[in-house]
């Protein structure tokens, strides 16, 4: 474990994403410790969410490589990410599955987790039985993690905006992610429900999983991050521990506007 | 989810096997109307599981229960094979099929989807009229009975009865599959594509193992008719059967699968029941179609489910002895 931390868990090289004229990413390199909270911060419209997508395989890069474990994983498909190389993902806007109650919405995302495919779950011999007992005691488990084990027979729609978020963090972690990518989770939070959610992304850690945000929540990304990465246009424009970050003359001004006072 | 139409479903197919047993002879002709009745809900469970379990659709269905239909007939007329190997191998046949169409549908959606699966149904219609061996357009005749390991199903109460107890297993298969791992797969797949994948759920693969389900039901459909009737037309195999089931589909209810088989069952007797008024037929089955989707828009599967679900709270009402308590109130 002692040399974990000294291979980054995810790492991009030379990235790129064009779409069309636009370049939404380029030239972007950065690594993610094993074990770390890293934060992906920029204004709207860096390229942060594309970057999101790229790693969770839901978009291609038009150049450069990204590796999970050092194994290039650019060219692989979604739920193979997911499901093999353990990287799970939220969503900026939340893509619950509406049918479903809160519980099932986790239960899905113990299907790489567990098995039995068309004939098992068609004939549900004992072992069947017992995987999917095992499956709602996992959810179950997920749930309480985010203190929504009240909620666990509703409808997904039928749940706050907040809790749905919940819902969306315990289904990731269902999967039993080695990394989890978290796309703006205080979206829409107080700042009582911001200092809950910075706990619970640490007590996340403590479970051994690395955990990737993107935010703009400020005092969270500081609160909580070991490492932050500044995005622009497309490009980084800082990387370091959130004290430098925060200093940095030129994140300023790509928040502020140039010629702004940092005294 | 609380309720489905499942005590409706389970004394539905009690009174289907009921009246295969007791029917006297000469109900023959209801006995004959149920079977394909049967054979109608086959199909159409395993479309309903296509259109509202992964949101495909298919407009062709009906060519892969020629498929089925014409291996079996060939292999049991032509080549002499026992029945149970001609429907196995009917139905695997038709999977192939299902695969291969399958694999197509993946880069499809919508329109298009919709478009070359009615191409596929279209290429079976076309090689059905076209095969001599098989008879061409004439069809094929005599051929052989249902037949299991000696016994020969030869009554219309055998034939009616073997074709709705393979139709009950398989629509407790496709029941069980729902409430498990793959059902609930299913349904993110149907809601959300994406968040699907990034869950891990191999999309594309679930996908084309539906097809492939939906189309061995088919499949055995064809090979069960096949037998049924000992011989087989073209014309029975053409687009607007295939649209016939999505009909029974949107009636029954997306995704309920009791509404399926209530809606199998009341769409095909229905146009026997209206046999009486022959000139008017086509308009009266039109306007009675109309009505159904009007009066029920969440299909019949939506109506059982509700009415299960106002019967139940009734029921815990009155174990309450709330009934006797104030005067009843209907919500």
């Amino acid at each position: 474990m002692a040399d974990a931390s000294q291979t980054p868990i995810l790492s991009c090289h030379a990235l790129a994403r064009r779409f069309g004229g636009l370049e939404a990413v380029r030239n972007v390199s950065f690594g993610v410790e094993t074990g770390s909270i890293t934060a992906l911060i920029g204004p709207n419209g860096a390229g942060k969410t594309t970057i999101f997508n790229l790693i969770s395989g839901l978009d291609r890069p038009s150049a450069g490589e990204i590796r999970i474990d050092g194994r290039p994983a650019h060219r692989l498909q979604p739920h193979v990410i997911a499901a093999e190389l353990g990287i799970a993902r939220t969503f900026q806007n939340i893509r619950l599955f509406s049918r479903l109650s809160a519980l099932d919405n986790v239960r899905v995302g113990r299907h790489a987790r567990s098995r039995g495919e068309l004939f098992a779950s068609m004939l549900k011999p004992p072992w069947v039985r017992r995987e999917e007992k095992r499956t709602t005691e996992m959810a179950r488990e997920c749930l309480a993690f985010v203190g929504l084990e009240a909620r666990a027979s509703l409808p997904a729609i039928d749940l706050p905006y907040g809790e749905q978020r919940l819902v969306d963090l315990a289904r990731a972690l269902a999967l039993e992610p080695r990394c989890i990518l978290l796309d703006e989770p205080a979206a829409g939070f107080n700042l009582q429900e911001s200092e809950r959610l910075a706990r619970l992304i640490e007590r996340i850690r403590d479970r051994g999983v690395t955990v990737f945000l993107i935010e703009h929540k400020m005092d969270l990304v500081m609160q909580v991050s070991r490492h932050v990465i500044v995005l622009n246009f497309g490009e980084v424009i800082a990387s370091g521990p959130p004290v430098a970050v925060q200093e940095d003359r030129g994140v300023i001004e790509a928040y502020l506007g140039t010629g702004a006072q940092t005294s | 989810m609380g309720s489905h139409g499942y005590v409706s479903l389970t004394l539905a197919f009690l009174a289907i096997f009921t009246f295969g047993a007791v029917a006297p002879f000469d109900y023959i002709y209801q006995l004959q109307v149920l079977s394909l009745a049967g054979l109608i809900a086959l199909q159409a469970i395993g479309l309903n599981l296509l259109l509202g379990g992964t949101g495909q659709i298919s407009l062709g269905q009906v060519g892969f229960m020629g498929v089925g239909a014409y291996t079996s007939g060939a292999l049991l007329k032509l080549e002499g094979w026992p029945f149970l190997a001609a429907f196995v191998v009917a139905t695997l046949l038709a999977g192939v099929f299902g695969f291969l169409v399958g694999y197509v549908a993946l880069r499809l959606r919508g329109h298009y989807l919709a478009m070359a699966t009615l191409a596929f149904g279209g290429i079976v219609f076309g090689l059905i009229n076209e095969i001599e061996i098989i008879g061409g357009p004439l069809g094929m005749l005599r051929i052989p009975p249902m037949d299991f390991a000696g016994l020969r199903i030869l009554s219309p109460h055998d034939k009616y009865l073997v074709i709705w107890g393979i139709t009950a297993v398989a629509t407790a298969a496709v029941i069980s599959l729902l409430h498990s791992r793959v059902g609930r797969a299913l349904a993110a797949i149907r809601d959300d594509e994406v968040a699907a994948s990034a869950l891990g759920i191999n999309v594309a693969r679930y996908k084309i193992a539906i097809f492939v389900f939906a189309s061995m039901l088919s499949g055995m459909a064809g090979s069960l008719y096949a037998s049924y009737l000992g011989g087989l037309a073209p014309l029975r195999f053409g687009i607007l059967e295939s649209v016939m089931l999505l009909v029974v589909v949107a009636v029954g209810g997306l995704r309920s699968v009791s509404g399926t088989v209530f809606a199998a069952i009341i769409l095909t007797a229905l146009p026997e029941f209206l046999r009486q008024y022959e000139e008017y037929r086509p308009t009266a089955y039109a306007v009675a179609l109309i009505l159904l989707i009007i009066l029920f828009p969440g299909g019949i599967g939506r109506v059982l489910q509700l009415t299960e679900l106002a019967i139940a709270r009734s029921l815990a009402a009155v174990l309450r002895g709330a009934a006797s308590a104030r005067p009843r109130k209907d919500a």
